[in-house]
């Protein structure tokens, strides 16, 4: 009887239990939310260090370190004064700390006093340049903008370190992930980077007058551009990258077609560091990009500009560019053997290129036909002064056949800027009626 | 014609083995002047009258002797005249003993009664022979709720070896395969794998899969079986979280009596008679990553991953090994019981495969080649697994089992890949371009482990309680897959016309990472039943479960150095740099969650009349789920928490309208929770894609309907006709959104789904030759979110957004399984044929509107067979995929921008992405039986 009295109160209990709460209750949801804005410093006239969550402005001339990963969050900005030094540490394990850009930075030197973001000056050497001493600037999807001029980057890449978007993973130079951030570099130099030193996954860009020397360890591109990105690349040297200076693409996520115009550039010994097949093209347009690419000055490159057959053939225009090579596989290769027909179809009537060391830009001091194929092919083991500017001058002797050869009918790619304005409005340049960065008349590259 | 009839009789006393007794009902006398004569008959159940099969009748102190067939049917020959002592046995039954005058040919019915004392002395299940089908059958029809059964019998007969491949003889299921066209996952009524779970012995089971609940059914040896039961309602006792149906695997219980079983077999898959298997030495393969093994502030260096599992080899046909031995037995007084069961299966499979990657066109939204993938796996799977149970029964009406079940399946794939790009890169025309070479090597290491006590008391004739505590633990290791890659390539010489290779480079990057999750889970059922009138069953109960998840990833980036490496033949030649010594500390896939479910019922069944009962009630089901994830502090949401409660009502009625005949119908409302993974808010940001996890989605909610009728005219016979229709609140699929300009795939809640269809069973035997087959036809909708990419009116490349409606993936409208089974007891023979046909379905959702893949629809013929050779002497046969049925799988839309890149597919109205070959396994082996 107690058995039963005991079992029927279990019964009634249950069922009790269960009515007492019969409905059904939607799903109550709680995260965690880091958008706490109480932890963010904001920099004083005595900060030295910069490390965290951080706000505020960095005082002309002064030195500063990074002592861990510098965040500038989400609709907060770091204003950086013009002769600033950066100097970014390493972490225990050797991981060198980066800025991670949810809001604005705006960084603007001067000719005169320029910024320079760097490491400690002991690993400032030659033999550093590909190892990825620091991380650069990248950026989540909140970012605005990042205003880059007159500032020197070094030693940039290497894997993202923990606690990073990036962590274990490739870490570039510069990176933007949506088609709202602006991302303007400008007047800038870029010496060393172990992979891509721009991967915009998206963004408004404007790239003018910089130059790029060391960039790709053994593969990465200048400026490797995904879906969503809009703007132009004009009047920069690039010297020496390991697969593609410039190459727009519009793969991935974005709604956005990439229309990249890549016009004025002196482009030089590039695509060499990227063994295999079809890899390495200086100038490329493939899956889906647009623009138009005039103007450009190619030299001892792997091959020719290219187009592939899936970019969006009916709107790239490829003409007025001049090809240089010293080596016959080079000049095979001016109309690439894997992409003829599709980059034959945007070429226009002015291109010029011929017989090896035919045309011949005349650059003001620099021998273009001091190396040997096998020296371009030599991969780690490839002279320096195959991949840095040093004291050569890229400017034009007179009697240049790029003189007076270019293109100047057609307008950069409209960009609608939103926080890049007022003063902060990028210095867009018109093309030149000369080829290359360094017209004999006129603005042009500034370094 | 005089017809006898013997009848057992109920005096007792006579000595042990020997009872029974014989009535005579009629019998026929021919007058004949041979001295051989024929003793034909059948053999019945006392009291339900229907066939006993497999029955053995022996003339007594002779080798003369029958088995019955289908129908109950012997023939016993060459009898002399004069008093023939015949003995008739089946497993328990009394076994009878009887005399028969034999002047001439006889034909008698004999009638064989259930051993009573034996069924009540134990536990029902454990004595009365549940393996037949028969007795499958005869469950199904006294079931409350709609559910098929698959006896062990069946499955020792089937040309199955894994509990997966077995679902497909399950009327309305169909399976989705590996990589090497192995069953893998149910699809129950055409819901996919996500809407079933899976128990053993009634108790659920945790998943091995890193992000997901459902169980890869091919962990389970089939040989441990019992049976197999598909649920396809819920009753409110049963956990509420399956829409399509439940897999519950029973496992063998302990006999009555002493019971041996033991099992050898070998064989081989004649895809390795035309080319090699190739294999690695995985030895030196730590199971742990690195910072597993070191702390997760370890650097790794070159030195911490070998070169054996790169370096690849090739050996000729491997053959299979199988074993299996199992041994039950009971003590005398009955109480004490137990049994032990193993099971070793060392396969090794493989699939010759083309693979067409495709990339959808930017302006028309169309698929085109990309790149054409030649794959080769060499796979060994090694499945194993032991299980015990005891039980204890003071036969006072308590009782008490400890069950323990341990499988571990290890799978060793080698995946050879050539790569042909045909997207770009061919401008001198197809035979020319880039080619790349992939070798890969994995082993994949998943274990479940579960043991459960479990008490039955019966504390009077109106109280019963049972109640189980029950610890389980899954894991899944997958260390150290690593992938070689080389470049190479065709060129054209325009002048000589001549094609030529490149030179083969290693390519600059390769990648070798752990994976490795595990769950354990603790639980508590209790359940009570109340009796207070004949008629009427009420019973109430809760359920408690914990569940602890940790999972892992690690990456690493190897770097080609220096650069330029040509294959030397040697992969010791070979030398590279680690990328990134910290591995991949922040990858989505490094996670720990907890969930906690608790669960009350009310349970009630009611016999309104002698062929009328309902039953029903409503099951309450609790959620908590918490997360910790390793996500960088730039993604919100790395602690988190998600809780719910449903409610879940549920009637079922049963009418026996006419004896034999019945009609079903059911209403349950159930739920499909979402994936561990999913509802993190994770953030994936690659270059081609972005996937974000979804804390907000809401579980899946459905309502059942079931409308069935069945009949049962003879107890092996069946025909089954039945009606069901799903309405399904909030499925989950993954799908791409555009947000601020970029498209996320991130899984989502999409509306209401619906599923239908109807169910055509039978099963029919005539004589020596048996039919059985099911056909099932399904319908179901969903409407979800797609991209469509296209140029705009200024001329831009842009997507948008929108609906499409299809079926739900692996739903195929037609489904099909047709056995013909052939037995020819008197020489111990047993055959069968077993076709599956699986109609087109789709197999893989696209993100992008109408480029799903489809499956197309597929007939795979399978042969099993055992012969007896001696007494207790089994050999037998089994042979899968005898058409060698190829999986083909195409995307509905032509390729209209570079069809010309693979002349040889036909591209003008779909794209054909997927083209697999399996060929044949052969199993032959030898079995004991006691």
């Amino acid at each position: 009887m107690k058995k039963t009295m005991l079992q029927l109160g279990a019964i009634a209990l249950i069922t009790g239990m269960l009515f007492s709460a019969c409905k059904d209750k939607d799903s109550d949801v709680n995260i965690d939310d880091d958008n706490d804005t109480s932890g963010i410093t904001t920099i004083t006239e005595s900060t030295t260090e910069l490390q965290g969550m951080m706000r505020g402005t960095l005082r002309e001339g002064k030195t500063y370190v990074l002592k861990g990963d510098l965040i500038i969050p989400e609709n907060e900005e770091v204003v950086v004064l013009p002769g600033v030094t950066l100097i970014a540490e390493k972490d225990a394990s050797g991981i060198g700390f980066e800025i991670t850009v949810l809001g604005t930075l705006v960084a603007e030197g001067t000719k005169d006093k320029p910024i320079r973001m760097t490491v400690p000056e002991a690993d400032r050497t030659e033999a550093n340049v590909f190892k990825g001493l620091w991380g650069g600037i990248q950026c989540g999807e909140s970012a605005k903008l990042v205003l880059l001029r007159w500032v020197k980057f070094e030693y940039l890449g290497d894997q993202g370190g923990p606690g990073t978007p990036r962590a274990g993973r490739t870490r570039y130079g510069f990176w933007t992930q949506s088609s709202n951030t602006e991302f303007i570099l400008e007047d800038c130099w870029v010496y060393g980077c172990k992979d891509d030193v721009y991967r915009p996954n998206g963004a408004k860009i404007n790239l003018m007058r910089n130059t790029f020397e060391f960039c790709g360890e053994n593969g990465g591109d200048g400026l490797n551009v995904k879906a969503g990105t809009v703007g132009n690349i004009a009047y920069n040297l690039f010297i020496g990258g390991a697969t593609n200076a410039f190459k727009p693409s519009n793969e991935g996520s974005a709604v956005v077609q990439t229309n990249i115009n890549v016009y004025n550039n002196t482009v030089l010994n590039s695509g060499w560091r990227r063994p295999g097949m079809s890899r390495g093209a200086n100038i490329n347009y493939e899956v889906g990009a647009r623009g138009l690419s005039y103007n450009n000055i190619i030299v001892n490159c792997k091959r020719g500009m290219r187009v592939l057959e899936d970019a969006d053939i009916p709107n790239i225009s490829f003409d007025h560019n001049l090809y240089y090579a010293t080596h016959q596989e080079m000049a095979d290769e001016f109309i690439p053997s894997d992409a003829v027909t599709s980059t034959q179809s945007v070429l226009g009537q002015n291109m010029i290129y011929g017989a090896i060391t035919e045309n011949n830009p005349l650059f003001v001091n620099y021998n273009v036909d001091r190396f040997t194929y096998a020296e371009y092919e030599a991969g780690e083991s490839q002279p320096a002064d195959m991949n840095k500017v040093g004291s050569s001058n890229f400017r034009l002797n007179s009697g240049s056949p790029a003189i007076g050869k270019g293109k100047t009918d057609f307008a950069p790619v409209n960009v609608n800027w939103q926080y890049a304005t007022g003063n902060r409005a990028p210095g867009i340049m018109q093309p030149n009626k000369d080829l290359g960065c360094y017209p004999t008349s006129g603005p042009g590259n500034n370094h | 014609m005089n017809v006898k009839k013997y009848s057992t009789d109920n005096s007792s006393g006579v000595a042990a083995f020997w009872r029974g007794v014989l009535m005579l009902a009629c019998f026929l006398w021919v007058s004949d002047a041979r001295s051989q004569h024929t003793l034909k008959g059948n053999v019945i159940e006392s009291m339900s009258r229907i066939p006993v099969i497999s029955a053995h009748v022996v003339v007594k102190g002779t080798q003369n002797y029958s088995i019955t067939d289908f129908e109950g049917r012997f023939v016993l020959k060459n009898l002399p005249t004069g008093q023939a002592q015949i003995t008739i046995s089946y497993t328990g039954f009394k076994t009878l003993d009887t005399l028969i005058q034999m002047t001439s040919d006889v034909e008698i019915t004999l009638e064989l009664e259930e051993d009573v004392k034996l069924i009540y002395g134990a536990q029902v299940s454990g004595v009365k022979d549940k393996i037949s089908d028969e007795s499958a059958r005869s469950d199904e029809r006294k079931a409350h709720h709609v559910l098929n059964i698959i006896s062990a019998r069946s499955i020792e007969l089937s040309p199955d070896l894994t509990v997966a491949n077995i679902t497909q003889r399950v009327s309305g299921v169909s399976l989705e395969r590996n990589n090497n066209g192995d069953g893998q996952h149910a699809i129950v009524r055409g819901m996919d794998k996500r809407y079933n779970y899976t128990l053993v012995n009634g108790i659920k089971i945790p998943s091995p899969d890193p992000k997901n609940r459902y169980v890869p059914l091919d962990i389970f040896p089939s040989d441990l079986l019992d049976r197999l039961v598909v649920s396809k309602a819920l009753l409110p006792n049963m956990e509420g979280d399956a829409i399509g149906g439940v897999m519950d695997l029973k496992m063998k219980d302990a006999p009555g009596e002493l019971y041996i079983m033991a099992n050898i077999g070998t064989g081989f898959n004649t895809l390795f008679l035309d080319r090699d298997y190739q294999t690695f030495d995985r030895q030196n393969v730590s199971r742990k990553s690195p910072q597993q093994v070191n702390g997760i502030g370890y650097r790794a260096v070159v030195e911490d991953f070998p070169y054996e599992n790169i370096d690849f080899s090739t050996k000729g046909l491997p053959f299979n090994s199988l074993y299996s031995v199992a041994v039950g037995n009971r003590n005398k007084n009955k109480k004490w019981g137990g049994i032990i069961a193993g099971s070793y299966q060392n396969t090794f499979r493989g699939a010759n495969s083309m693979f067409m990657t495709t990339f959808i066109d930017q302006s028309t939204n169309l698929p085109y080649y990309e790149i054409m993938q030649k794959r080769q796996f060499s796979t060994e799977q090694v499945r194993s697994g032991i299980h015990t149970k005891f039980d204890y029964n003071n036969r006072k009406g308590h009782k008490i089992e400890l069950y323990s079940a341990y499988v571990n399946l290890q799978a060793r794939e080698n995946r050879s890949r050539v790569d042909t790009i045909l997207k770009i890169g061919r401008g001198q025309g197809p035979g020319t371009g880039r080619v790349e070479i992939r070798e890969r090597s994995r082993q994949e290491i998943q274990q479940i482990y579960n043991t459960t006590l479990q008490g039955t008391h019966e504390w009077n004739r109106k109280f019963k309680t049972d109640w189980s505590l029950v610890y389980s633990i899954a894991t899944n290791d997958d260390p150290d897959m690593a992938e070689i890659k080389w470049l190479t390539g065709v060129t054209l010489n325009n002048t000589t016309g001549q094609y030529s290779y490149e030179p083969v480079l290693y390519d600059r990057d390769f990648t070798r990472r752990w994976q490795n999750n595990k769950d354990a889970d603790l639980a508590l059922y209790w359940n009570n039943t109340y009796t207070p009138i004949r008629r009427l069953e009420l019973s109430a109960g809760v359920m408690g479960r914990l569940k602890g998840r940790e999972s892992h990833f690690n990456s690493f980036l190897f770097r080609t150095s220096p650069i330029r490496q040509e294959w030397s033949g040697q992969i010791r030649d070979y030398t590279f740099t680690l990328f990134n010594n910290i591995g991949t500390p922040t990858d989505p896939l490094n996670y720990a969650s907890s969930e906690e479910v608790t669960a009350l019922y009310g349970m009630f069944r009611w016999m309104i009349m002698d062929n009328l009962q309902a039953m029903g009630g409503v099951r309450r089901e609790t959620t908590l789920f918490e997360w910790v994830s390793n996500a960088p502090p730039t993604v919100r949401g790395r602690v988190g928490s998600i809780s719910y409660q449903d409610m879940l009502p549920s009637l079922h009625i049963k009418y026996a309208f006419l004896p034999k005949h019945n009609l079903r119908t059911s209403y349950f409302k159930s739920i499909s929770r979402p994936s561990f993974f999913e509802v993190i808010p994770y953030e994936i940001n690659e270059d081609d894609f972005r996937e974000r996890g979804n804390p907000f989605l809401q579980r899946t909610i459905a309502h059942n309907f079931d409308l069935r009728y069945e009949y049962f005219p003879t107890p092996l016979d069946q025909f089954m006709i039945g009606f069901f229709t799903k309405e399904i609140i909030n499925p989950i699929e993954s799908a791409l959104a555009i947000h601020l300009q970029t498209m996320y795939l991130q899984p989502n809640n999409f509306g209401v789904a619906r599923n239908s269809g109807i169910e055509v069973d039978l099963t029919k035997y005539i004589g020596q030759f048996g039919f059985r087959g099911f056909y099932t036809y399904t319908l179901s909708e969903i409407t979800t979110s797609k991209i469509v990419r296209f140029r705009d009116n200024n001329g831009n490349l842009t997507s948008r957004e929108e609906l499409q409606t299809r079926p739900l993936q692996g739903q195929s409208r037609h489904i099909s399984n047709v056995s013909l089974l052939y037995k020819n007891s008197r020489i111990g023979l047993d055959l069968q044929l077993a076709m599956v046909y699986t109609g087109e379905r789709i197999i893989s959702v696209s993100p992008y509107l109408d480029n799903d893949i489809w499956q197309r629809g597929f007939v795979q013929l399978d042969f099993s067979g055992e012969k007896k050779i001696k007494k207790q002497f089994f050999i037998y046969a089994k042979i899968n995929n005898l058409l060698n049925t190829p999986l083909l799988a195409d995307i509905r839309l032509p390729n209209t921008f570079n069809p010309e890149q693979a002349p040889y597919i036909d591209s003008s109205k779909s794209v054909l992405v997927r083209e697999d070959f399996y060929r044949q396994t052969i199993i032959l082996g030898l079995k004991y039986k006691l």
